[in-house]
């Protein structure tokens, strides 16, 4: 015999419904009163895996280790303080991450305010802050965002970057470092500062060297390099000596730049399609020259793959002889393999018949105009960059990785430490994607984003198309970028 | 029965929360996902009417066809060989045999991982020179192989898709597999239907909406998959794996043009509504 469903009325469901509301609302009640506002310090981490440190006092300072996913540090506090959105990317050198998140926590305890620190990874800033910008909610103040500075603050009628000014005028602007001036200023005002920059050194393993009878100190040229990476190949056929990437990312530009630069190769002079110098004999023979090594079986058909990582790896894992990167590798070494590190000479990059180049990588901080806290995210800036002492501690912790802005800051390293007294000698050869223009260009920030110039390697090495088709296809490219974006 | 006013009154105020989220979640977005596919919108700009040269320009784009066809090759390839192995391990798993339940609950693991978590560890997997792929390869036949390499990347891909796709091939299987009546594979025997025809003439059909079901979702999964390709080879090496979700988030993220990756979303509405249809379409007969 089949049991009759039991029917709840109508009345009865809405008085329940209600009840639970009204529970609920006691209980929000109950947990408010009995929680005064004391500052407390939670972490939530997006995945599991990422390591946290929780801290319950104001004054304490936090840290928060992330690998590459994101993290939000929340802290959480008494009614009608002012509470800021924080956006940072976290990079491969975390005791600079940790140090920011420090100084910002710090800043935050002493101005009594709130602050919602989240962290991204370097693929996942970008993303994030235009996503906040469309949306007309942007952090107030983010790191990771000098590859978006042009296309945020230089079309006046789409300005969305705060003018920092007065921040520069607080933290001394003459010594702050001029290519660092001049990445951002549009009409007259910066619209970012750099916390450092990550520079490109090589990265050479001495006994590599010892091994084929040369001394670091003989390698200045790129002829040079490739000679040793030869002498190497022989030692070790299966070996591929040059760690270079030369997939569709970052360091696949940068591998462009190493060799385009010195032998006189020049992106663009102006805003205008015209002024774009890309389709030139230098394109060709650098291309020529990368193609040439990978075909000699000097670089790994593994570094076609877009990936940050690889030439990293390459070092860390002594697969290759020498990689040039900004030395967030050789931190890696110091603080996870003293022994490579040990066996690690930093050098300037190699030269060519134009000197010497250096790629110099913008990690700027930014304020948003459409930010209430405008003020506080000029004051946050100040105090970052203000204590000289500090900030000369936190470029110490990254063990070269990060380059300092500061010329006093430079000169000081210098005299103590004959690695950064070299490192230092590179400062006016360090150029980015703008170069020779130097200076914000909205198209060159869509260039890079898109890594045309990455296709050059592409193009010849899977597509199998001729130099001179692949250097035509991405400076008619870079030419319609430049056009579709200043209409010339 | 009459309805009474009180009672359409009431059915309104019940149904209204559902639509209003309906409609701000799913109409809402849509709409304007084909309203601003016809203006250059850049981040942080004013939108400016552009007509149709959004879609004039990607029928231009020789990349969208090709990332059509990449997208259509990897979808199609993983569905198909999910659909096998996964049918296959199901009936292997709907056998008697010690441990089953075990055995069971290991092989259903891999659509447990988060898609993040199997990119990262299909990286190392994968690398050429500490990948577990390659220490096996060497110690068998002395070779290694750039496995997300120009020559093997696709294939690569296409494996880990069906390595984390099978399982739910397998469990939608395995539940259809019990709904099939016993009596009949012994009629059938008693009658002297080998194995292939008691397969292809009681446990096809008998599972056969699942099948279909089965294979319209993974389709769809499979064509908007992002995270794993984008994590392992970011559309690369070149353009090999740029398959048209990564097309999308290029035209926005790099591009940084939202009425063009809103376009090609449009683009995409017509193939995902063409491949329902074809399923419908299967399952009405």
């Amino acid at each position: 015999m089949s049991e009759e469903p039991k029917k709840v009325d109508r009345r009865s469901f809405l008085y329940v419904g209600l009840g639970a509301v009204a529970l609920v609302a006691i209980g929000a009640a109950a947990y408010v009163a009995m929680n005064p506002p004391v500052v407390t310090q939670t972490v939530t981490t997006a995945v599991p895996t990422t390591s946290v440190v929780t801290t319950t006092t104001a004054t304490t300072v936090t840290t928060a280790t992330t690998k590459t996913t994101a993290t939000t540090i929340t802290t959480t506090t008494g009614v009608g303080r002012p509470k800021m959105q924080i956006l940072y990317m976290s990079t491969y050198a975390p005791a600079l991450n940790d140090w920011l998140t420090a100084r910002t926590l710090e800043w935050a305890a002493k101005r009594g305010v709130d602050v919602e620190l989240s962290t991204a990874s370097y693929m996942e800033i970008q993303p994030k802050i235009l996503t906040g910008v469309e949306t007309g909610n942007p952090p107030d103040v983010a790191f990771g965002a000098g590859g978006l500075a042009a296309l945020l603050a230089e079309d006046p009628k789409a300005r969305h970057l705060a003018p920092l000014d007065d921040v520069y005028k607080e933290i001394g602007a003459d010594d702050v470092i001029p290519i660092v001036k001049r990445w951002y200023t549009m009409d007259g005002k910066p619209y970012a500062i750099d916390l450092f920059l990550f520079v490109d050194v090589v990265h050479l393993i001495k006994s590599f060297a010892n091994e084929v009878g040369r001394k670091p100190e003989e390698l200045v040229t790129w002829d040079d390099y490739i000679e040793f990476a030869r002498e190497v190949k022989k030692r070790h056929p299966d070996m591929y000596p040059i760690g270079h990437t030369l997939g569709k990312c970052f360091d696949g530009t940068e591998t462009w730049y190493q060799h385009w630069w010195p032998l006189g190769g020049e992106m663009l002079t102006d805003r205008k399609s015209t002024a774009v110098k890309f389709d030139s004999p230098e394109s060709r023979e650098a291309l020529q020259r990368i193609v040439n090594l990978y075909n000699e079986g000097l670089i790994s058909p593994q570094m076609l793959q877009p990936d940050e990582m690889l030439n990293n790896n390459a070092y860390l894992t002594k697969t290759a002889a020498f990689i040039i990167e900004g030395p967030t590798p050789f931190y890696a070494a110091v603080t996870r393999n003293p022994a490579l590190a040990a066996d690690t000479v930093l050098l300037p990059p190699p030269t060519d018949r134009k000197g010497m180049f250096t790629y110099g990588s913008k990690e700027a901080l930014v304020a948003f105009s459409e930010s209430k806290n405008v003020d506080l995210a000029k004051d946050l800036l100040i105090y970052i960059f203000k204590d000289k002492n500090a900030y000369y501690n936190m470029i110490k912790s990254g063990f070269y990785a990060a380059y300092p802005i500061f010329n006093s800051v430079q000169e000081k390293l210098a005299k103590e430490d004959p690695v950064w007294k070299d490192y230092i000698k590179v400062q006016p050869t360090i150029y980015d994607y703008t170069y020779p223009l130097n200076e914000p260009c909205k198209g060159m920030d869509e260039v890079s984003s898109k890594f045309l110039v990455a296709d050059l390697f592409s193009m010849t090495l899977i597509d199998k198309k001729d130099v001179d088709t692949a250097v035509k296809t991405v400076a008619d490219q870079i030419k319609d970028i430049i056009k579709r974006t200043y209409g010339q | 029965m009459k309805l009474k006013i009180r009672d359409a009154l009431e059915g309104l105020a019940f149904s209204t929360p559902a639509f209003l989220l309906l409609f701000f979640v799913l109409f809402f977005p849509f709409v304007y996902v084909i309203y601003i596919s016809f203006f250059t919108k850049y981040f942080g700009y004013e939108a400016v009417f552009s007509g149709l040269r959004n879609y004039i320009e990607i029928a231009k784009d020789p990349l969208f066809y090709y990332s059509l066809y990449i997208s259509t090759l990897y979808t199609s390839i993983s569905v198909v060989l999910k659909l096998i192995l996964g049918l296959a391990f199901a009936m292997l798993l709907s056998q008697e045999f010690r441990g089953r339940s075990v055995v069971r609950a290991i092989a259903v693991i891999p659509w447990g991982i988060p898609l993040f978590v199997v990119a990262a560890l299909f990286f190392w997997f994968f690398d050429y020179n500490l990948g577990l792929a390659n220490i096996i390869l060497k110690a068998l036949f002395g070779v290694k192989i750039f496995w997300l390499g120009p020559d093997y990347v696709i294939p690569s891909i296409i494996y880990v898709n069906v390595w984390k796709g099978i399982p739910f091939f397998m469990v939608n299987f395995l539940g259809a597999l019990q709904t099939v009546p016993k009596s009949l594979y012994e009629a059938a025997e008693i009658d002297g239907a080998n194995a292939w025809h008691r397969f292809r003439y009681i446990t096809v059909p008998g599972i056969k909406y699942v099948m279909l079901i089965v294979c319209l979702l993974s389709t769809i999964w499979t064509f908007g998959e992002f995270d794993t390709i984008f994590f392992l080879t970011r559309g690369g090496p070149g353009y090999i794996t740029h398959i048209i979700p990564i097309y999308i988030y290029f035209q926005a993220f790099s591009r940084f043009d939202i009425g063009m990756a809103a376009a090609v979303s449009v683009l995409t509405v017509p193939i995902f509504l063409a491949l329902i249809s074809v399923i419908l379409w299967a399952l009405r007969r």
